[in-house]
């Protein structure tokens, strides 16, 4: 397909309050999800509140003053539905996704709990236990640690260095009052989209939504922390670790890169990345995986979060190939500087982009997502703009993006390694300039 | 057209037989451009020797890496050109070969498919590649702690039996197969008699028929089919428990017991009995051991749809210091659904969480394909979709206590976690 496809919702709208709501019929599905995004997330904790918006998305579900813990959960999944909610930098979401004709008797009991939580004493000190196992289980798998450890290295101070889910001490700081006064600041109209997709009349979920959602916000506006700049190495800023149970060894390179307001930047750096390592026939996992049998796995992506972004290229391997590899994949991104991308390797790496977009955006509850995902981070026009960007790059355009952003000299490369083999001391932090 | 029949259009497949013995089911959507063509073949773990075990696997790494015409890469080129998606996937009793794309590069596709199931090469280079890659897939595996302890619920489960294995093998099995294994296994299950392809696309089903005919309706049964023998299982052992100390934050508990077969009678109340137990926020499980004693952030159930006797499990990560209570609190929740009945308001809670979840999870093309090709090759056939959701629908009681007597009697235990925490435990036996 050599068109680009339209995605763009079929009705937006903004209530008196300032909420935004998307609407989205979608002929064939008999179900309906919601989708609730708040414009908050790790990004907005000082770091003495470090972990407060994921907890809080663990509170929302213990109910309000009208409703006892657990009876979102129950109305939604006895009527055959499905809920939940995730927490990232940039946002927090909750979702429920019901059958059809369900929509009007369960949407009351997700806005109750999202706008008027209670965060009961009681619950809060027994919620807190969860949080601290979900912290456990995310210390013991391996590929969190090493994510975690690259965004640490790469982004230092900057609040996307620090983990949503908060550290154990961190937990231990945090007060009901503070979190019902977090609430009330960030959880209001004008920080808020609802996004209702599948089998709906637009009017009726409008009205459905401006009656749940359409009251004014229930406290001050919260003071907004200014965001310092993204850190750029000047250098290569290395750092090792070593983990007890690790049988393979984790290599993460990354390169600081840009915002979503930088949006023709990102929508290349995508389709870069794509070239690089999407597919047995992209340039990383064709030489490194399929000829050399140097990884066991091997991906590149561009993280582009509101405040900065992340060029990642990141490997799994056995521990004695890890300086090769790195070095191969230097060579490798030296290589497209100098020589550029051919423009059937461009046509291929559009074509699996569109096509990977629109296999992503099939289900209610996926294009639920997205377009609550890209209103939050920048606009819902983010995404035709993204369709349309990928039909207009040129070879010689990408290979810019990669002279301008992929430095030899100065990127960020962390490295993970069984306990056994690490002869240095561990978290052994060093800046070395070529 | 409204949207209500759409939606049964999609979910209402068409059988085709073919002269080959292929069995295709066709299914229409006209409202996406994506097509979604899963293949299954008969095979899979159950079908391996014990000195073989990961052959299937292996089997499935390789087979798009070479035919007799193209090598791996020119095989990914037509692939990824059109921005389309091949994968292969070994499992306990089939293997599957999976096309996602744009309805109107099928036809191009489907040659390509084609070539591969019937004329794939298995480079000696390539084997020897995925091979190595396999092993330390394998080693990988203990990365996880949850993997760690359903290795060791299987084994305990099913002794000799191939549901005993991960599907990766073990490394001294799969460190032993040559590339004539792979010819060998795929010369036996990759054939048209018994193939199923499910095909799920934007056009009528006899325009869908009449491609995959002219693709695949002259490959010839080469020969006949390997024997398809019953596997023995092993007699059901007393409760054990398996302890696997490991440097970790958690210990994972996970209590498995050996189920129904699929085409049992007792199944759906098996299946109902999992989501009661484990499925959603609002279900048994998360509420007595996270709401209400926040002893772990993850706690679920799961029972596997297969052709023999599948495991049935429940599972929870908790602070090592918890390890005792927490198995204490998973084993009085199996005690208690085998000493009384549950209220019939619990059971009809799960059977619609059931019923609506089982809708939600058939909203793509290819979650109706994967679904029905899969009941297709156990030999359910793909009507067992409602047959199934009927016989959840009449469960009682009284019917789902007899299934938690008959079937949650005969534990194994596995502990995976710091081995103090683990030494002092003792379980209610």
């Amino acid at each position: 397909m050599n068109r680009s496809p339209r995605l763009l919702p079929a009705y937006t709208h903004r209530l008196s309050n300032g909420l935004g709501v998307i609407l989205h019929p979608i002929p064939i599905a008999d179900s309906v999800t919601v989708d609730v995004w708040v414009r908050t997330g790790g990004r907005h904790e000082p770091p003495e509140w470090l972990g407060l918006s994921h907890f809080l998305e663990h509170m929302v579900f213990k109910g309000s003053e009208r409703l006892a813990p657990g009876e979102l959960d129950r109305a939604v999944e006895g009527r055959g539905g499905v809920t939940n909610a995730a927490t990232g930098q940039d946002y927090t979401h909750y979702y429920i996704t019901v059958a059809a004709a369900d929509l009007a008797d369960t949407l009351p009991y997700l806005a109750e709990v999202v706008l008027r939580a209670g965060i009961p004493d009681s619950e809060f000190e027994r919620e807190r236990q969860v949080v601290l196992e979900e912290i456990r289980r995310a210390a013991d798998n391996p590929d969190y640690t090493v994510y975690q450890l690259l965004m640490q290295t790469a982004y230092g101070e900057h609040p996307y260095g620090r983990p949503v889910l908060g550290t154990p001490e961190s937990l231990m700081q945090l007060t009901p009052e503070l979190m019902r006064a977090y609430h009330r600041a960030w959880y209001r109209p004008e920080f808020m989209t609802v996004v209702v997709t599948g089998g709906i009349d637009p009017e009726q979920a409008l009205a459905l939504v401006e009656e749940q959602f359409g009251g004014p916000a229930l406290g001050p506006a919260p003071v907004i922390l200014p965001i310092p700049p993204q850190p750029r190495p000047r250098g290569i800023l290395r750092r090792e670790s070593d983990h007890d149970r690790l049988e393979q060894a984790r290599l993460k390179l990354a390169w600081p890169t840009v915002g979503m307001d930088d949006w023709q930047q990102a929508c290349g750096l995508e389709m870069l990345a794509s070239v690089l390592g999407d597919g047995r026939t992209s340039r990383l996992v064709h030489l490194l995986r399929e000829q050399r049998g140097w990884v066991r796995a091997i991906g590149c992506s561009s993280l582009v979060l509101k405040e900065g972004g992340l060029f990642c290229i990141g490997a799994q391997l056995e521990p004695e190939d890890v300086a090769r590899v790195e070095a191969t994949i230097l060579h490798e991104i030296e290589k497209l500087q100098q020589d550029g991308i051919g423009q059937a390797e461009l046509d291929r790496t559009r074509r699996m982009l569109i096509h990977e977009f629109l296999f992503s955006a099939e289900s209610p509850s996926q294009l639920a997502g997205i377009y609550g995902y890209y209103e939050t981070l920048g606009g819902v026009q983010r995404i035709q703009e993204y369709l349309e960007l990928l039909q207009s790059f040129t070879p010689a355009q990408i290979r810019e993006l990669a002279q301008q952003y992929l430095s030899p000299e100065a990127y960020v490369v962390t490295v993970l390694k069984p306990t056994a083999l690490d002869t240095a001391v561990a978290s052994e932090l060093q800046l070395a300039c070529r | 057209m409204n949207s209500a029949l759409l939606a049964t259009q999609r979910g209402r497949l068409r059988r085709v037989l073919l002269a080959n013995g292929i069995t295709l089911l066709l299914g229409q959507n006209p409202t996406v451009e994506i097509l979604a063509a899963h293949c299954f073949f008969r095979g899979g773990s159950r079908a391996e020797r014990p000195q073989q075990a990961g052959v299937s696997h292996l089997m499935a790494a390789v087979l798009t890496k070479g035919t007799h015409r193209r090598n791996s890469q020119a095989i990914a080129a037509g692939v990824e050109s059109l921005g389309a998606a091949l994968s292969v996937d070994s499992s306990a009793d089939s293997f599957e070969v999976s096309l996602r794309c744009v309805s109107a590069d099928f036809p191009e596709l489907l040659d390509l498919l084609a070539e591969i199931l019937r004329d794939p090469s298995f480079p000696e280079e390539e084997v020897a590649r995925e091979q190595a890659l396999m092993l330390q897939a394998i080693r990988t595996q203990q990365e996880r702690p949850f993997s760690l302890a359903f290795n060791q619920v299987q084994q305990a489960l099913y002794g000799d039996h191939p549901y005993a294995l991960p599907g990766l093998g073990r490394l001294e099995t799969v460190g032993s197969l040559t590339r004539e294994d792979l010819v060998a296994y795929h010369a036996a299950y990759c054939r048209p008699n018994g193939m199923v392809m499910v095909v799920i696309g934007p056009e009528p089903p006899e325009q869908m028929a009449a491609q995959v005919e002219a693709a695949l309706g002259d490959w010839d049964v080469p020969g006949p089919s390997p024997e398809d023998r019953d596997v023995p299982l092993p007699p059901l052992r007393d409760p054990q428990l398996l302890r696997l100390p490991q440097p970790t934050q958690q210990t994972t508990i996970l209590i498995g017991f050996r189920g129904s077969p699929a085409a049992s009678g007792d199944y759906p109340a098996l299946k109902l009995l999992a989501t009661y137990l484990g499925s959603g926020l609002s279900s048994r499980l998360f509420v007595e051991l996270r709401e209400r004693c926040g002893l772990a952030y993850e706690v679920s159930a799961f029972f596997a749809t297969r052709r023999d006797p599948a495991p049935f499990g429940v599972y929870m990560g908790t602070a090592a210091e918890n390890t005792q209570v927490a198995l204490e609190r998973l084993q009085a929740e199996i005690h208690r659904l085998q000493a009384n009945p549950l209220d019939a308001a619990e059971v009809e809670m799960a059977q619609r969480k059931l019923l609506g979840q089982y809708a939600l999870s058939k909203q793509t093309n290819a979650q109706v394909a994967q679904l029905a090709g899969w009941y297709e090759i156990l030999g359910l056939g793909m009507e067992f979709d409602q047959q199934y959701l009927q016989g959840v629908r009449q469960l009682t009681p009284e019917q789902l206590h007899q299934a938690a007597k008959t079937y949650l009697a005969h534990p194994a235990i596995a502990l995976v976690g710091p081995e103090a925490a683990l030494a002092e435990v003792k379980p209610m036996f």
